[in-house]
């Protein structure tokens, strides 16, 4: 039982390790992107948004006139 | 009650309180902002997105923003000159810039709301009740009472042109969609039509009385607008001398009608007219019907934004207006009406021959 699969030599393993690394560092920064941008300005804007579409759609109700009255306050 | 226990409560309340302050915060934020700005993000809603929602009417503070703008010199004439010339040559433009309100608005808005407080309100007429074979019973609209019509008041020799009596008879057609939406098609047409004519009566002197109304045979898609205005034109008029058709269908892009529009110093006023449903008003072909009727007497369309007459909301404009708006029409187009009113209307087929002739057609094609 013989294999004639060749033997990497030391500097192909080394290759291998940089591609590797840049390949991590790409993902890293793409899920840092995710993770610090992404998401959160998805969910802070659908927040935000959510409270728009609330605001413009029911001035009329008390639970709009009481952040009115505390946004007041403060503008 | 030892101060390590206060402590830890303390401390829980911080854990819990602040995410959730957070988060009510940015939501009351954007309650906040929401409705200071409720008139552009409801108008963003109905235009964009094609909401079912009522346009609120411009905040204050959205008001304050547009005064900036009126800082500009004066350019009543130029701009209204200007926007003519662009209807010559224009059919169907955008209608962005939603707020553009002004001082002379909320002006005439207060008239108009003395007046209406001075005015009795006129009683709504019940619809009568129509029994067809299979149709079920009409859901009735709750009427309420129209917003009344903002006259300005005129001297001189416009004055004089007001206090002509014209008396026009109308035929309607109603396509098949209208019909479905408004099972009391009839009273519903009659109604529009009286409401239109007391506007018209007011603002021109020229009573519309409608001669008959009947059901408008076309396919219920496909068709554009000037098809429609084509094969409105070629239905027989019988005794009436405006014939129009009320279509209950989609828009068409953003259009809400099409109707002939003579040339200035044409011998004939237009004759025939499509209206489409404008949507989230009272009565959604009334403004439309005022607008059509308007470019059958040789009123132009406002296309400019900065126009005084856009910017006040006149049934000519590309504006959009609250749904309790009073009508009203700019000066101009008043002026241009009343001085065609007795006009003899085209005969049948003279405006489509009249189409085909000069290189710009004399149809003016209706935004919503």
């Amino acid at each position: 039982m013989s294999s004639d699969k060749p033997v990497p030599t030391k500097g192909e393993l080394e290759k291998k390790d940089d591609s590797a690394e840049e390949e991590t560092g790409g993902r890293g920064r793409l899920s840092w992107i995710l993770g610090w941008v992404a998401l959160p300005g998805v969910v802070v804007g659908g927040l935000f948004g959510g409270g728009v579409l609330v605001g413009a759609n029911f001035h009329d109700s008390w639970f709009t006139r009481a952040f009115v009255w505390v946004g007041e306050l403060f503008f | 009650m030892n101060w390590k226990r206060i402590k830890a409560i303390g401390k829980l309340l911080l854990l819990f309180g602040t995410p959730l302050l957070v988060i009510v915060g940015l939501f009351g934020s954007g309650v906040y902002v929401g409705n200071l700005y409720r008139h552009g993000v409801t108008s963003f809603e109905k235009e964009w997105l094609g909401l079912d929602v009522d346009v609120a009417p411009p905040h204050e503070d959205e008001s304050d923003e547009d005064k900036s703008d009126e800082d500009k010199p004066d350019e009543d004439e130029s701009d209204d000159d200007k926007s003519d010339e662009d209807n010559r040559a224009s059919d169907d433009k955008d209608d962005d810039d939603k707020d553009d309100k002004d001082d002379d608005k909320e002006a005439k808005d207060k008239a108009s709301d003395e007046d209406r407080r001075k005015q009795p309100e006129p009683k709504p007429e019940p619809a009568p009740v129509r029994e067809p074979a299979a149709i079920t019973p009409p859901p009735v609209d709750p009427p309420s009472p129209p917003p009344p019509p903002q006259v300005d008041p005129l001297d001189g020799p416009l004055a004089g042109r007001l206090g002509v009596p014209v008396s026009v008879e109308v035929k309607v057609l109603v396509d098949d969609a209208l019909i479905e939406q408004h099972p009391d098609w009839i009273d519903y047409v009659q109604r529009t039509l009286s409401e239109a004519s007391s506007i018209y009566e007011k603002q021109f002197g020229v009573t519309l009385e409608l001669a008959s109304v009947g059901r408008w045979g076309v396919p219920t898609a496909g068709m554009s607008s000037g098809e429609l205005l084509d094969d409105v034109e070629a239905r027989p008029r019988e005794a009436a001398q405006l014939i129009i058709g009320f279509t209950g269908r989609p828009l068409d892009d953003r259009t809400s009608g099409k109707a002939f529009t003579p040339p200035e110093d044409g011998p004939y006023n237009g004759s025939a007219a499509v209206v489409y449903a404008t949507r989230q008003r009272r009565n959604p072909h009334v403004r439309g019907l005022l607008h059509e009727v308007g470019h059958l007497f040789g009123a132009l369309d406002i296309t400019d934004p900065s126009a005084p007459g856009y910017r006040s909301g006149s049934w000519m404009s590309y504006a959009p207006v609250a749904p309790d708006h009073a009508p009203w029409v700019d000066p101009k187009n008043r002026a241009r009406v009343l001085a065609r009113k007795d006009k003899p209307f085209a005969p049948a087929g003279a405006m489509t021959a009249a189409l085909e002739a000069p290189p710009e057609p004399p149809s003016q094609e209706s935004p919503q």
